[in-house]
């Protein structure tokens, strides 16, 4: 494993090491490993399984600015909009509010959500 | 001599008071596709305070407070009209992509408002972004697409209005 240090503070390196039948182990790379070159290090890992993939500072524990680049292999991570549309009552609450908003503007576009205009329980 | 002193030190204030205030006025907005693959999002950061003083003057409104779902959702309105995608060819501005406006929300000192376009962006495409820009001539905004290898990037102000981008 290559690591590279990009910001330039020297941190230990926390790896989630994810095997391919599913297992995890979490290991603490202490901060020595950077006492010889503090920009990239290179360490060795021998394991009996497989490993499917390695991620550095899964709980947050650095001062990293950056988690984009801390998975192998690579994966696009969730955006603020993803996590916006996951919270339905944060999301319904907006959209009644543009369909109410847009209504009052003469109700050219009533696309935010279709309301129901029958009332409940009448069949 | 104490008058010159005393001017001469207000008028640094003066200086230093002007360059705290003047932040650049500009929006960044970001074209990219989801994690899932299946949408593109399009992600507009703008100031909370710009915006809350545009939204009050393009509404006639004496103040607002994005604080406010009322208010952020006058916002995701405000900014639905003035940004479009169009389809580019042959010189023409074709059809307006119909984004679909999901919300607005507050991140810090910005404000977030996202929409979302379900399909791919056309290979040639044109951009037009007109937010704040009817309150703020000074306004500068830029769009980032991110949708291929390589990021391109528009940026409207003054009289600019629709900009074109060839997508690998």
């Amino acid at each position: 494993m290559d690591f590279e240090n990009i910001g330039g503070l020297v941190t230990p390196l926390p790896l989630l090491i994810t095997y391919t039948d599913g297992n995890e182990e979490f290991m603490m790379i202490p901060a020595e490993i950077w006492r010889r070159n503090h920009l990239a290090v290179t360490k060795m890992l021998i394991r009996d399984q497989r490993i499917a993939s390695i991620e550095v500072d899964p709980r947050r524990e650095t001062a990293d600015a950056d988690f984009s680049n801390n998975r192998y292999p690579g994966r696009i991570d969730r955006s603020r909009l993803e996590l916006y549309k996951q919270d339905d009552e944060t999301r319904d609450m907006m959209a009644d509010m543009l369909a109410t908003l847009r209504e009052a503007k003469g109700g050219e576009d009533k696309s935010a959500r279709a309301v129901p205009l029958e009332p409940a329980g009448k069949e | 001599m104490r008058t010159h002193v005393v001017m001469v030190a207000t008028a640094t204030f003066c200086i230093g008071a002007l360059s705290l205030a003047h932040h650049m006025p500009g929006s960044i907005s970001t074209v990219k596709r989801s994690a899932s693959g299946e949408t593109i999002e399009i992600i507009h950061r703008l100031h909370t305070h710009d915006a809350e003083l545009g939204i009050a003057a393009s509404l006639g409104k004496r103040s607002t407070s994005l604080e406010t779902l009322v208010d952020r959702a006058q916002l995701a309105l405000y900014v639905e009209k003035r940004f479009h995608i169009a389809e580019y060819s042959d010189g023409k501005i074709g059809k307006k992509l119909a984004l679909e406006l999901i919300g607005a929300e507050m991140d810090g000192e910005f404000v977030l408002v996202y929409q979302e376009f379900t399909g791919d962006l056309p290979a040639e495409l044109a951009i037009r972004d007109d937010i704040l820009r009817d309150v703020f001539p000074g306004q500068v905004n830029h769009v980032n697409v991110a949708t291929g290898g390589e990021v391109r990037s528009v940026t409207f102000s003054g009289d600019d209005e629709w900009q074109t981008l060839t997508l690998d």
